[in-house]
């Protein structure tokens, strides 16, 4: 079912990216010059497309996705390109490393992170969900004991649904293992504290999740630029916190990447091409995130393999977004999507075939398939009454409840929601030196397909004999001469178009990756009151536009060296100056996202980056400062040391799974009981969320006071106000230890 | 255009300037609120100077630790405040260079500095403590429901405080009582809970209330009740010795809203002590009218 363009490897492929920078120069194509053959071997088989040039033809073949059309009407002998004029570099030429080295490279990155998360899990309170995933992973162990026991009785409807039942909202994947690990690493080997072994496979993902990213960015791009994307993700504060925790947004986001990955590899192997079906299978049995799967791959099939990117293609599919994510006229996205329709047919002119369409991925198939047949073996909440459970779980999402969330100043609890929300909080929660990297990173990518597009119409016209219309080359020469004509300094500027080379539409994929999870909760009606981790698998994606951006400003950066210091000798030994500079300047990138990460340490929800002021900035802005009650954990000192012998507290947002969790752990007093509500407290806790207010009133009333004994701050900004009920005497005096 | 040719050099070193500034900016905003010692210092001040009748106001309102440091002078009645005009006297606890929207405008009597945390203490020309308010005499109103077939009592509990009205007709949340409200824009007010309902307007009357020269008067919607934004508002009549002053109207979305009524000169030659206020709540719509209202008679006679 693969396109058989991808079974005939380079057949193709695009040229340097050298041939779409002269055409920008502005000269009216006018000779067929020789087409130079490159040889860009991949390790991997993905790449392969990309092995090797394909001779130039007079009538190459359409081009497609981010591919650069083999333009055959260049005038080489007219003007040399760019890279030819400048003197010969002082660097060594680059080799590419070994694959061993990559993936070594990787685990490194991953293992450490891994260390890092696990060295930090005590100190992160227990969210509510994870309390009730605590719950939830010892129920389904305890079917796994039955079934060990009793298949018979096991795999009967009474003993699935009592062990099932709970939490069937969520499909079971992390929920074993993180029962699992549970037992494992707790109960059997006592090496993790309970909650800790309950997190591990949460941890797991994040690191995972670090080593892939490095991988798929070293491959497609470099070493530097996959170390820039690992470790703008790992140090992204908001994806440090979620990749402690036992919750499914991390191993989703994980799971995503995978299968993304491996349709990118299904490209050229039928193997991953059943492998992506696997792995479809398996983010299904994690999180409902995965239904949107197929719709986001489809979307980059049509992009690459279907639409050829014209202008026309690329304007209507915008329109026709923005008319759906705005919620323009029916109308207008009805002639938004004639018009995409009409422009892609346009763009399929010299394809061939019915309408021009490629065949379908053969990785679509195995989703189809092992997908839904994984989500039915695998969750045994589905093998009785089936469509009532599927149904449920659905519905479960589809007609949850709009719960709270401050965003400037208002309370969000019901549609429409601010469009905006998904990027402005991005822009004011990822660190700044990383929004800034992607942006230059997306630039990159976007300055290729514009370079690809007039290619691709000098190419055209030339071949009808016909001028390029007269008002874009104007336009073109009176935005880009002065900079084009300025030849610009420092090595030569072909990264992206190398890449594009190796994996042909990779722009695409990364582009369409990102947002579109970012465009699901744009749309006014979605709900946001996850506040980030609701498009987190976007957030792999653009930490690569953001190790690409850097690395590739880097290497000017370092390229400003002159040559003749370039390779200074000490002793025997040659420094290469220039990668030594980048690398230390990467460190620099790096240390305001690690600074921001250590400082949102435990607090992970309430960071903001510089944009919004920090913390307090957020604070005066009016933004979410937390949910999931997780802070209590921070405040668990203060309580040990409080809270008198047998006192009740009101946890407030703090789950009762989670409470219990606190107590398992040893990280609070066994003694301290829980309490339904501030009445019955000794000690009351307000989690401070702007809807939280009226709790934190009906306290004052309750105790006659607005003085709290104690605020737990973060950065200055109240984070749990605790309130004392009036008559009781706050302190705990350890009873004497009789011997 | 020579230089032009080093845009990719530029743009790169962008990058590490802005990590540069990142940093640094970091530091900043972690370090904007002052340690623990400030607030301990501005307590000191407090703790010695501090008055009697005297609003202490931290701002903004997230600064946990100058909440903490002067929460004993700061009791729940000044917390849940009508307005700052009781108070002849504030004191501000805030950012250097920061000033709380209502306390904008006060002369500044004293101030003090401690390490970026700044303590004032304001000067209320307007302030003085009110005379008459009706959360504070509310056991002396009648509180009637005025039904078209009679009006039916709502007696006084001593227990609760409150004067119960909706229990003969089968709507025990119709009553006149004590209350914190959370309004539209989270902030709280101590105020008289007055539910009101179809069967009539509540109408509670004072009828021994100093004489003055203005008559406020508050409204709020809870929070929960006016987010919704589909139901119609609650009004309330504000009369003076049987005379109309005007009517308040509190609608969906709104916050705490403050009516100021001049009281009008009396009929008689004499310049009488007291006089009777009385206010009428009515509604077209009775679900989800979590209403409340407090008024203050304010002003030399």
């Amino acid at each position: 079912m693969n396109d058989e363009r991808n079974d005939t490897p380079g057949a193709d492929d695009p040229p340097e990216p050298s041939t779409p920078d002269r055409a920008l120069q502005g000269e009216a194509p006018s000779e067929l010059p020789e087409q130079p053959r490159t040889e860009v071997r991949g390790s991997e088989g993905e790449a392969s497309t990309g092995d090797q040039l394909p001779a130039t033809s007079p009538q190459p073949p359409l081009a497609t996705g981010d591919q650069l059309p083999a333009t055959s009407h260049q005038p080489a002998a007219a003007e040399p390109a760019a890279a030819d004029r400048r003197p010969p570099t002082a660097d060594p030429p680059p080799r590419r490393p070994p694959r061993w080295r990559r993936h070594a490279v990787g685990a490194a990155l991953g293992i450490a992170y891994l260390a890092v998360l696990l060295s930090t899990a005590q100190e992160i309170g227990f969210a509510r969900d994870e309390g009730f995933y605590f719950t939830a992973a010892d129920r389904y162990q305890q079917w796994f004991d039955l079934l060990l026991k009793d298949r018979k009785q096991a795999t009967g409807k009474e003993a699935v649904v009592s062990h099932w039942e709970m939490n069937a909202e969520h499909p079971p994947l992390m929920k074993v293992l993180f029962g699992l690990s549970h037992r494992l690493f707790h109960n059997k080997l006592g090496w993790l504290a309970p909650s800790t072994s309950y997190r591990l496979p949460g941890m797991l993902c994040g690191a995972l999740l670090v080593y892939l990213v490095f991988v798929f960015a070293a491959k497609r791009f470099g070493e530097l630029e996959g170390f820039l994307a690992a470790a703008f993700l790992a140090l992204m504060p908001v994806f440090f916190y979620h990749a402690h925790l036992d919750a499914f947004d991390v191993a989703i986001t994980l799971l995503c990447f995978l299968v993304l990955y491996a349709f990118e590899k299904s490209r050229t192997s039928n193997l991953w091409a059943f492998l992506t079906g696997i792995l479809f299978g398996l983010a299904l049995l994690t999180k409902l995130n995965a239904f949107f799967l197929p719709p986001t791959m489809f979307v980059i099939w049509v992009l690459r393999d279907v639409i050829r990117p014209t202008p026309a293609t690329i304007l209507a599919g915008l329109g026709l977004v923005v008319a759906l994510v705005f919620q323009l006229d029916m109308r207008v996205v009805g002639a938004l999507g004639v018009l995409l329709v009409i422009a892609v047919l346009r763009a399929s002119d010299r394809r061939g075939g019915f309408l021009g369409l490629p065949k379908i991925p053969t990785a679509f198939l195995w989703m189809a398939l092992l997908g839904p047949l994984m989500l039915y073996a695998l969750w045994p909440w589905m093998w009785f009454d089936t469509l009532d459970h599927f149904r449920g779980y659905v519905n479960f999402h589809a007609k949850h409840d709009y719960y709270n969330i401050a965003y400037f100043g208002v309370n969000y609890f019901h549609p429409p929601f601010p469009i905006g929300y998904p990027f402005v909080t991005t822009a004011l929660t990822t660190p700044v030196v990383t929004l800034l990297a992607g942006v230059v990173g997306m630039a990159l990518f976007l300055r290729w397909r514009l370079r690809a597009m007039h290619a691709d119409l000098a190419e055209r016209c030339a071949a009808a004999q016909v001028d390029p219309p007269g008002w874009r080359t104007g336009l073109r020469r009176l935005l880009l001469r002065p900079w084009r004509s300025a030849h610009p300094a420092g090595p030569p500027d072909d990264e992206i178009g190398a890449t594009q080379t190796r994996s042909p539409g990779i722009g695409i994929f990364l582009a369409v990756n990102l947002l579109v999870p970012m465009l699901i909760i744009a749309h006014p009606k979605v709900f946001i009151f996850g506040g980030t981790k609701h498009w987190m698998p976007a957030w792999p994606f653009l930490a690569i536009f953001a190790g690409v951006g850097a690395a590739w400003g880097l290497r000017r950066l370092a390229a400003v060296i002159p040559d003749r210091f370039a390779l200074p000798r000490l002793g025997p030994v040659t420094v290469p100056v220039r990668p030594l500079l980048a690398g230390a300047l990467s460190l620099l990138l790096l240390a305001p996202a690690a600074q921001g990460t250590a400082q949102s340490h435990p607090f992970g929800l309430s960071h903001y980056n510089l944009l919004a002021g920090g913390v307090p900035g957020s604070a005066d802005l009016g933004m979410c400062r937390q949910f999931w009650g997780f802070t209590t954990g921070s405040l668990l000192p203060w309580l040990n040391a409080n809270v008198p012998r047998n006192g009740a507290v009101f946890f407030h947002d703090t789950a009762w799974d989670s409470f219990r969790m606190f107590q398992t752990d040893g990280t609070l007093r066994k003694d301290i009981r829980w309490a339904g509500g501030p009445e019955t407290a000794a000690v009351s806790l307000v989690h401070h969320e702007l809807h939280m207010a009226e709790l934190e009133h009906a306290i004052w009333l309750a105790y006659g006071s607005a003085a709290p004994a104690y605020v737990l701050t973060h950065h200055g900004v109240a984070i749990i106000s605790v309130y004392a009920k009036p008559g009781v005497t706050l302190g705990y005096v350890p009873r004497a230890d009789p011997h | 255009m020579r230089f032009l040719r080093h845009w990719p050099a530029a743009l790169g070193a962008l990058l590490p300037l802005a990590a540069v500034v990142e940093l640094a900016g970091n530091a900043w905003t972690a370090n904007l609120v002052p340690s623990d010692a400030a607030f301990a210092e501005a307590r000191r001040v407090v703790e010695r100077q501090f008055r009697d009748g005297d609003l202490v106001v931290v701002y903004p309102d997230w600064m946990g630790q100058g909440r903490t440091a002067l929460g004993p002078w700061m009791p729940l009645r000044d917390q849940a405040r009508a307005d700052i005009l009781d108070y002849p006297r504030v004191w501000q606890l805030t950012l250097d260079g920061r000033t709380a929207p209502e306390l904008e405008g006060l002369p500044v009597e004293q101030s003090w500095s401690f390490d970026g945390l700044s303590l004032e203490l304001l000067r209320n020309p307007a302030g003085a403590p009110a005379l008459w308010r009706a959360y504070d005499d509310l056991a002396s109103a009648v509180v009637v429901v005025a039904a078209p077939d009679g009006e039916k009592p709502c007696p006084w509990q001593e227990r609760d405080q409150a004067h119960h009205c909706g229990d003969s007709f089968g709507q025990s949340w119709v009553y006149v009582g004590p209350f914190l409200v959370t309004d539209m824009q989270q902030q709280p007010h101590q105020c008289l809970w007055a539910h009101p309902t179809q069967v009539g307007p509540i109408v509670a009357t004072w009828n021994d209330v100093p004489a003055g020269r203005t008559l406020v008067v508050h409204t709020a919607l809870t929070y929960t009740a006016a987010r919704d934004m589909k139901y119609p508002p609650v009004h309330l009549e504000t009369l003076v010795d049987g005379r109309s002053l005007g009517t308040a109207e509190q609608p969906d979305g709104a916050g705490w809203r403050t009516w100021t009524y001049e009281v009008p000169a009396p009929e008689g030659a004499t310049t009488p002590e007291v006089r009777q206020v009385q206010l009428r709540i009515s509604t077209e719509f009775q679900g989800m009218r979590h209403f409340c209202f407090d008024a203050a008679m304010r002003g030399p006679t």
